[in-house]
């Protein structure tokens, strides 16, 4: 019989031997945004588990899931080469990236359609896959505002994973909790700053009469501040292209089941429930 | 002298041991008598009878590495080499009609009960993936990790939380090409910390495993017999804790009796504390087999003397030396 060769590994080569094997249980994402596809290491047990710290989080925000996603994207990228396109990633890139990611953990999903009526239904995530394929990242636009004086004009565009991170650590660092919430007032201060905060992520630029304000270097306690001096009316606009690209992307995460003759659809939630069902 | 030797099933390491002595099984019932049997104490009285058991063992390193089934199957060993195989178990009866029941109980039989519980339980205890040439192997959680199974039970968490919790107790080897990482040479913080490098679709297998093993395991009850058909594997309540007090538990005034008994017929005090309960049972029964010989020895003289007082032979020897005959 021929002797096996074995090696006994110490903790740090156990889990650098363990790293090595990691990279060979991958997956393959298409990028929408960069219309190519990279490989990811698959998730690991300690990231699902911080998935579902971050589902149990009853903040009023989405921090938590948030960065624990921004880390497994930069953590499981596998070309390190080119590691820093991730910041260039889109927040939809990041569905598709959430979507594989999922797929590779179980087969199916577990979808609720109908709360009340405890419509449940396990579902492959593979259309949903195969449909980012097809999706084009909405490209930015530009919005001007004239009057007598000045002339504004505004570029739009959907927002990177990092901009969406460096948003969370600097306006949503003191996480609120729901039992924060004493009254109306709470909730609606909540909602008005959740509103500019999410119109602010979607501006790159922003000039007036002709120059740039650097809208892109500074930070987002001043963007925001920026922000809340310009005419609603364009804030309005704001909003309805942010409304019509995330209707763009919720078509591609939307299912479809039929529960004794009757229809019923829902658009899949990326965030660190969606690991757990 | 470590005269003896078990081999274990899934450590595959063999320990060489020596029988309690009269000593340790006065400690023994000493902790039995002074812990009460509420969950509370079940560490403290599984750390001192521990100390006690460990004496006996010459490989202690080895000892210490054992797995929580093969700690369980090591102490039955001991006390079937060194008390006895049988107990017998006098159990109340709830029916006043009837008696109390006598169960005899027969350790080997239990011991072989545990050892295909746990084989069987553990009958596809790997997760193989061919394609990364990578093999986990799942084993029973190490005796060093009672103290986790024990601050889980008093956690207040939610069993199921425990459970994903404690199982990297559960895994006792990963090979991946020619690389092992040997679990048992982790501490349990190590242990996490790999566990929680494992791809989620592999640890997805790992669990799966783990937990058609714990409940296989749980399945039967260790005893084989119905009045007992709640003693069951279950490492989150620590059952082998009670098991095991309840296997050795003894009546300390019996105990004390023999070595009285011994020390009046002249057997030195430390000896009778170093030889085993078995040795110890050989002298009592030495000594009341040369009593029940006294006994019946006293009682023939006496007979003789009777006998002798009623003899016409008596008086007539009497009569003869000028004397009285005795009435």
């Amino acid at each position: 019989m021929e002797e096996e060769n074995v090696n006994i590994l110490n903790f740090d080569d156990a889990l650098k031997a363990l790293n090595t094997v990691s990279e060979a249980f991958n997956v393959n994402v298409w990028i929408p945004s960069k219309q190519k596809e990279y490989s990811f290491k698959e998730l690991e047990a300690k990231q699902q588990k911080n998935m579902l710290s971050s589902a149990m989080n009853s903040s009023v925000y989405n921090t938590s899931f948030v960065k624990n996603m921004y880390n497994v994207i930069n953590s499981n990228f596998l070309d390190k080469e080119n590691q820093n396109i991730i910041n260039d990633f889109t927040i939809f890139d990041k569905f598709a990236i959430a979507v594989s990611l999922k797929d590779k953990i179980s087969d199916e999903t577990s979808i609720t359609f109908d709360e009340k009526n405890n419509i449940v239904k396990k579902l492959s995530l593979k259309p949903i896959i195969e449909k980012f394929k097809t999706f084009n990242t909405p490209k930015s636009e530009f919005l001007e505002v004239d009057n007598e004086n000045f002339k504004i004009k505004l570029e739009i565009s959907v927002p990177t994973i990092l901009e969406e991170l460096e948003y969370e650590e600097q306006i949503n660092k003191k996480e609120k909790k729901v039992d924060d919430i004493k009254n109306t007032d709470d909730i609606q201060k909540i909602i008005s700053e959740a509103f500019i905060g999410e119109t602010t992520k979607y501006i790159k630029m922003i000039y007036v009469n002709g120059n740039d304000l650097g809208f892109n270097n500074i930070d987002f306690t001043k963007k925001i501040r920026l922000v809340e001096k310009l005419p609603s009316g364009i804030l309005q606009k704001i909003l309805q292209i942010v409304s019509k690209w995330k209707q763009e992307v919720d078509s591609i995460l939307t299912v479809e089941t039929e529960v004794d003759g009757k229809n019923y659809t829902k658009v899949i939630s990326i965030d660190g429930v969606f690991f757990l069902s | 002298m470590f005269l003896y030797k078990v081999d274990f099933p899934f450590s595959e390491k063999v320990i060489n041991f020596k029988e309690l002595n009269t000593k340790n099984q006065l400690d023994i019932e000493k902790i039995n008598l002074y812990y009460p049997q509420t969950s509370e104490f079940s560490i403290d009285y599984h750390e001192n009878f521990l100390k006690i058991v460990r004496e006996c063992v010459e490989n202690k390193e080895d000892f210490d590495n054992l797995n929580i089934i093969e700690y369980v199957l090591f102490c039955l060993k001991l006390r079937i080499v060194s008390i006895g195989n049988n107990i017998d178990f006098n159990v109340k009866n709830d029916r006043d009609d009837v008696n109390n029941i006598n169960i005899k109980v027969n350790l080997s039989e239990i011991m072989q009960n545990i050892l295909n519980l746990s084989l069987n339980s553990l009958k596809e205890y790997f997760v193989d993936d061919e394609v990364r040439d990578m093999l986990i192997t799942i084993g029973f959680p190490p005796l060093n990790s009672v103290k986790y199974f024990s601050d889980w039970m008093h956690s207040g968490k939610d069993v199921s939380e425990i459970v994903m919790e404690s199982l990297p107790f559960f895994i006792k080897q990963v090979k991946i090409k020619n690389d092992i990482l040997d679990f048992d040479n982790f501490s349990f913080e190590q242990r996490t910390k790999v566990y929680g490098s494992f791809p989620v679709s592999i640890k997805n297998k790992i669990e799966q495993l783990i937990i058609g093993c714990i409940s296989k395991i749980g399945e039967n009850n260790v005893f084989g017999l119905e009045y007992f058909k709640d003693e069951k594997i279950n490492f989150y309540n620590l059952f082998f804790v009670n098991f095991l007090r309840v296997v050795f538990s003894q009546n300390p005034k019996g105990i004390y009796e023999e070595i009285y008994i011994l020390s009046n017929f002249h057997v030195d005090s430390n000896y009778v504390m170093s030889i085993s309960p078995s040795e110890r049972k050989v002298f009592i029964s030495f000594i009341k087999a040369q009593q029940k010989s006294k006994e019946s020895s006293t009682d023939t003289i006496t007979n003789d003397m009777q006998n002798m007082k009623n003899s016409s032979a008596v008086d007539d020897l009497a009569v003869e030396f000028g004397d009285i005959p005795p009435n």
